[in-house]
């Protein structure tokens, strides 16, 4: 019985740190650039309870309201809010990230946002291109890209990508949309059995963010 | 009789397949990360995650060692990688126990050990992460808490063993 469970055990813990890896690997492909050069004061706020100014507006009235308010996630140095999607509890987000959200009970699955700074009109498709380079480099194969894919009224461009961890596949999905000169890369990791129910969230959280600057 | 004689010969025929794992388990070379990497003796090498340059089994004990190579985009983002790796672990329930800056070998690196429970069983995960190029390296042993002594000496054999081919 031990023995079995000792089994069990080795097997989840390689296939955590096989997921641990992968992660690693985003993070450090989103970690090239300007991402690494937002503060580090960012992260270690760790950014996301609602700002005290928010937190002495009315009480709320009704259910739905008290609902909204415990989900809404507000990062105000970066400048958005958006509301958390039901089973994504929040995160701590990793060096040069904004938001970090994690499915309930499942730390592997993720939702990340990331802004990189200083990027003109004319560097808006070698940024992407060199983005999506890194990521086929380092292993991940691209199964999808939708145009024009529209958030709450803000039009990017979505890729989705394929990975294997230890003979499972995953999908990172990313969207990416400029403001003004900023990239905002709002990227999911999920295992494949699970992408339906988590791009749900993925996109959910994605139609209620709204800028605050 | 007939069935002792049977037990027997399958006896004998464990402990010979047994010995020609072993023999089997012969250095590892990898081309694409220019490495060497040397199982300890009495441990066999095995198929495992597939981001593992090379995964060594322990047949007794089931402890295992993996060795992945990460090539990233620029060595600047090591830490980036690293510091994501351990996050995600400790957030898997891993709880670190250690963590110390280590000379293996001619590898420096840093060592961080976690422990890993669940229905009453402790894994002990030993990691040695370093960088080289723009390559970042992983060493990672799964052993049972009780036996980590026994096992920890083969964990720093294979960090010790690993020769990258020059240039």
């Amino acid at each position: 019985m031990k023995l079995v469970l000792l089994h069990e055990l080795l097997s989840l813990a390689r296939k955590l740190a096989g997921q641990a890896v992968i992660l690693g690997l985003v993070a450090g492909v989103y970690g090239s650039a300007q991402a690494q050069d937002l503060s580090q004061e960012q992260q270690q706020e760790r950014p996301g309870a609602a700002s005290e100014s928010e937190k002495d507006s009315e009480e709320p009235r009704a259910s739905k309201e008290q609902v909204r308010e415990r989900d809404l996630f507000v990062n105000p140095e970066a400048g958005f809010r958006l509301t958390r999607a039901g089973g994504w509890l929040l995160g701590v987000p990793s060096q040069g990230a904004v938001a970090l959200f994690r499915a309930a009970g499942e730390p592997q699955a993720q939702i990340e946002i990331r802004v990189s700074e200083n990027i003109d009109g004319e560097q808006r498709s070698a940024y992407v291109s060199a983005f999506d380079n890194r990521l086929l480099r380092v292993g991940f194969v691209q199964v999808e890209t939708r145009n024009a894919v529209n958030y709450g009224g803000r039009i990017g461009q979505e890729y989705e990508y394929s990975v294997l961890s230890d003979g499972r596949d995953f999908r990172l999905i990313v969207w990416i949309y400029f403001r003004e000169d900023e990239a905002w890369i709002a990227s999911g990791f999920f295992p494949l059995a699970k992408r339906e129910a988590h791009y749900r969230g993925f996109q959910q959280m994605l139609r209620s963010l709204e800028f605050t600057d | 009789m007939k069935i002792a004689r049977y037990v027997l010969a399958l006896l004998i025929t464990m402990a010979m397949s047994s010995v020609a794992i072993a023999q089997d388990s012969k250095p590892i070379d990898n081309e694409e990360f220019g490495v060497t990497i040397t199982p300890p003796a009495k441990w066999e090498v095995t198929q495992g995650n597939e981001k593992a340059v090379a995964n060594f089994k322990h047949r007794g004990s089931q402890s295992q060692i993996e060795v992945v190579g990460t090539k990233l985009m620029a060595s600047d983002v090591a830490d980036v990688f690293f510091s994501t790796f351990h996050k995600t672990l400790t957030e898997s329930n891993f709880e670190q126990v250690k963590q110390e800056e280590v000379t293996i070998g001619s590898l420096k690196g840093l060592e961080t050990t976690y422990k890993f429970a669940h229905s009453g069983v402790t894994l002990e995960v030993v990691i040695f992460q370093f960088l080289r190029e723009n390559t970042a390296w992983l060493v990672v042993g799964y052993m049972q808490d009780v036996e980590k002594d026994k096992y920890i000496d083969d964990f720093k054999a294979v960090v010790q063993n690993i020769k990258f081919k020059e240039g």
